[in-house]
């Protein structure tokens, strides 16, 4: 028997309003489809008594503040959007193991959420954390391959209560809720974003002046992979982006010796993310890719296309 | 199988990565899937109808695994059993097989060569892709049991014993990208 989403529909709902009951819940909305999801089924569940926030980490892609804002309000979501990129940067400067980078970007995520819970008076933390989620944060015999920030980068202490309602949910299974409420194509079928967003596309240390070149790396990946779907000369991948190393290499540029940073671009298929294979994208996009990244980046030397699949590698580089 | 009958299947998370996606799999056949820890007491694993071993990050020679042993070696031959990468090895382990650290580790895709395809991998194509993560192997089979496949570094990605019900797998048939993954649970569902 396939995943039923309206049965799953009228069960979330109906926990969600068991555990939030009379109380007042703050949902952590990030634009991707598993938290609009959550979103959507707390407000059936609970109404008014959901309150959504938005965390700009100043870690986002490309515009994506505003994109995400016109696009819940086409969905009927008032979303309240907190600018903590400066604090963001500040707990990350000189830290560059991705562990470490993940806590930080967790516990930060829940001291902004506390502090909007205790202005909205809310006890409950909705998060739309999928399995992937909990899976690759470990416990147990399970070993820790990444702590998410909504599971293993929590910290030991906070002062609200976790609802979780897609948890036994993989990504493609939370399309088919996506699409069974009613969200347009533009969120159900978005492609992933990582919680902790550019900061694990950034290798090693994270500065404001990294997080702006892998930003419109991923950019141009986007449009570019985007178009050449549209052309079908590709099927769209299911993730698809770029991702900064620290090393730097020799080029030239118009007769001048240049030493700048590395891009990776990654495209991968999966399902569920779980496992994936590198995409086989024609040269002829890929040299489209690597032209525009660096002509148009100037920090940007030299341009690798990842071929590893996962297992061995992860989808995302930390 | 009894057609149109759930059968409650029990899923002993030794710490794969895969576990939920094996419970995930038995849903989508139409089954009750119930993950357990692999400390599960002797009288659960006793009342199952049928039991899926998961992967798992350890070692068969180095961990401790409770009562898992001793449930294989005595288990009526009417509950059905299937091990999956590191229950594959736990399976060998414990009926007398030989486990070694491979020459080779196998991360991601792996051609996979049906030598017999025997219950578990009936219906299946000659050879198809498998999704593989694993550096222990099966070497040596454990008495009894027939190998079913192999792969370019791998010489048992598969074996059974359907007498006792008794399957087993190297890679893993519960994800997406391991071709006609499906069909090897469903194949096992059939036996119970």
């Amino acid at each position: 028997m396939p995943f039923n989403a309206e049965k799953f529909i009228g069960k979330a709902v109906s926990s969600i309003k068991d555990s939030v009951g009379d109380g007042k819940a703050i949902i952590a909305v990030s634009g991707g489809v598993d938290s609009s999801v959550a979103a959507a089924l707390a407000s059936r569940a609970v109404g008014k008594s959901v309150y959504c926030v938005f965390v700009d980490t100043g870690l986002m892609r490309k515009n994506e503040a505003k994109l995400v804002k016109e696009m819940m309000a086409r969905a009927g979501v008032k979303l309240n959007v907190v600018d903590a990129g400066a604090d963001f940067f500040a707990a990350l400067k000189g830290v560059e193991e991705p562990e470490k980078k993940r806590k930080i970007i967790g516990e930060k995520f829940i001291r902004v959420f506390e502090a909007e819970a205790k202005k909205q008076k809310a006890k409950f933390l909705i998060q739309g954390t999928i399995a992937p989620d909990w899976i690759e944060s470990g416990g147990g015999s399970r070993d820790t391959i990444k702590s998410h920030h909504n599971v293993g980068g929590l910290p030991e202490k906070m002062g609200m209560t976790l609802c979780e309602p897609l948890r036994d949910l993989y990504k493609h299974e939370v399309r088919i809720v996506a699409r069974a409420l009613g969200f347009p194509p533009e969120i159900s079928e978005r492609q992933p974003f990582p919680g902790p967003g550019l900061a694990v596309r950034i290798v090693g240390e994270i500065t404001p002046e990294k997080a702006n070149i892998v930003r419109e790396a991923c950019f141009i990946v986007e449009e570019e992979l985007e178009a050449a779907a549209q052309k079908k000369e590709i099927e769209l991948p299911w993730q698809y982006f770029a991702a900064l190393l620290p090393t730097k290499t020799v080029g030239v540029r118009g007769d001048e010796r240049s030493y700048q940073y590395t891009v990776v671009v990654r495209a991968v298929r999966s399902l569920d993310g779980m496992t994936a294979n590198f995409s086989h994208i024609p040269p002829a996009v890929l040299q489209r890719i690597s032209t525009r990244i660096t002509n148009e980046i100037r920090e940007a030397g030299r341009v690798l296309y990842d071929i590893t699949n996962k297992p061995p590698a992860t989808v995302e580089l930390e | 199988m009894r057609t149109g009958v759930c059968m409650a299947i029990l899923i002993v998370d030794m710490g794969s990565q895969y576990t939920h996606v094996i419970w995930r799999t038995v849903r989508d056949l139409g089954h009750d899937g119930k993950i357990v820890p692999k400390t599960v007491p002797r009288a659960e694993l006793d009342e199952a109808e049928a039991v899926i071993l998961s992967g798992g990050p350890s070692s068969v020679t180095k961990d401790n695994f409770h009562f898992l042993p001793g449930f294989i070696r005595e288990k009526p031959d009417g509950k059905a059993v299937l091990g999956i990468c590191l229950g594959h090895q736990l399976l060998a382990h414990t009926l007398g097989g030989v486990v070694v650290k491979g020459k080779n580790a196998e991360y991601g895709i792996s051609r996979i060569e049906v030598d017999a395809p025997g219950v578990l991998l009936s219906g299946l194509p000659a050879s198809f892709n498998a999704w593989v993560s694993h550096f222990d192997e099966v070497k040596g089979m454990p008495e009894g049991f027939i190998s079913l496949a192999h792969s370019d570094t791998c010489a048992h990605e598969a074996m059974e014993m359907p007498e006792k019900k008794l399957f087993s797998v190297q890679f893993h048939p519960e994800v997406w990208h391991t071709e006609n993954g499906e069909k090897i649970l469903e194949n096992f569902i059939r036996q119970v």
